[in-house]
């Protein structure tokens, strides 16, 4: 494909460095900055990632919801407000995660990748209607560690990884069923 | 010991509650929605941006997902995703309707949000619980609060639900938090 040299290399060196990974569990603490400054709001909770493609994310705090795939489906479901979506994981609005999970394809397909230090990525999406303007990705010791995003309204979310492990867990745990009572809405696409 | 007085009837206390929270020009208001449209729902974290008759309604997923700024001033409304920006003529709902498959009456929502009828229409049906609104029908709207929180001198809704008589439209608004520029 037509990429430069140093490109080839910060997609290349990425893809390796998220394919080391196939199980990661953790803590995250969220802070999002808005557009024009004034105050930060900040969330934290607990993620679950497995490759290819399947990830977990919880948010404990302010507030109770769960981002959850198993390949396929995309589910978020918000406790508060008793409703559950679905809708094809190819939507890119949860691309940062999909990133982190390891979906190779997508990662050279959807983005143009570059490096802002030894192990410090900036991937910019390449689809005009991405749920975002920009993700960067910083690894330490090997491990996803932080990422900053610049969402559609320029706001900026910064994302803190904690209490990483790498250990192997029941892969059952990305299959979700909204419990009963709970606001269903399939979207098919 | 003094006897606490019964307090003022219902109806003084309606009339105080609505010159209150009438009286507020500028207000932030965060919260979560369930949004629910002709072919569509979704669950978003609200932020409304209140300065006279100027609204800013900023909605996102996690991490941001999917972020979309709402300006309406007057009967303009700019709809805002990631650089590209439409704007509509909000002047009656059947044009906004028509342009962005959500109907509701957004010129009335600074006054639902805040517990009290849209002046600009008439008000089909009233009730009111402690001195306040428990529900208010206007426009084939219904709109009923079950919850309210302190706010300023006085209190707002928290948990509120805007349904249209007929359609599968709704508006869930749950755990609102309310910040006055008193406060």
């Amino acid at each position: 494909s037509g990429e430069s040299p140093q490109q080839t290399s910060a997609v290349q060196s990425l893809g390796d460095a998220l394919a080391a990974i196939d199980y990661l569990s953790g803590r995250f603490r969220q802070t999002t900055y808005p557009q024009e400054g004034g105050r930060a709001t900040t969330a934290s909770g607990e993620f679950r990632l497995q490759a290819p493609g399947r990830f977990l994310w919880r948010i404990e705090a302010p507030d109770n919801q769960l981002v959850v795939t198993e390949g396929t489906y995309l589910w978020h479901y918000d406790e508060d407000l008793e409703t559950a979506t679905r809708r094809p994981v190819s939507a890119t609005a949860s691309a940062p995660l999909q990133v982190l999970a390891g979906d190779r394809d997508s990662l050279s397909r959807d983005f143009t990748v570059s490096r802002r230090g030894e192990h410090a990525y900036t991937l910019l999406p390449t689809a005009p209607d991405a749920g975002f303007q920009s993700l960067e990705l910083d690894f330490e010791e090997g491990l996803p560690a932080a990422l900053a995003i610049v969402d559609n309204l320029s706001q900026r979310i910064e994302i803190r990884l904690e209490a990483l492990s790498t250990e192997a867990f029941d892969s059952d745990i990305f299959n979700f069923s909204p419990p009963d009572g709970v606001d269903v809405f399939i979207h098919d696409a | 010991c003094a006897i606490q007085p019964a307090g003022p009837p219902p109806a003084t206390q309606w009339q105080t509650y609505q010159e209150r929270a009438a009286s507020l020009t500028h207000w932030d208001l965060s919260a979560k929605v369930a949004l629910r449209w002709r072919g569509g729902a979704e669950n978003a974290s609200l932020n409304w941006s209140q300065a006279n008759d100027r609204s800013e309604v900023d909605l996102s997923g996690p991490f941001g997902a999917g972020a979309v700024r709402i300006t309406q001033q007057g009967d303009r409304l700019e709809v805002e995703r990631g650089g590209d920006r439409s704007a509509y003529d909000s002047s009656t709902p059947e044009t906004l309707a028509a342009a962005t498959g959500w109907p509701i009456p957004v010129s009335a929502l600074p006054f639902w949000l805040r517990g009290l009828p849209d002046p600009d229409q008439s008000i089909e049906q009233l009730s009111l619980q402690d001195g306040r609104a428990e529900e208010i029908r206007q426009g084939g709207w219904k709109i009923s609060y079950t919850a309210y929180t302190p706010a300023g001198s006085g209190s707002l809704p928290a948990t509120l639900r805007i349904t249209h008589a007929g359609d599968n439209i709704s508006l869930r608004l749950v755990n609102a938090r309310w910040a006055l520029p008193d406060q």
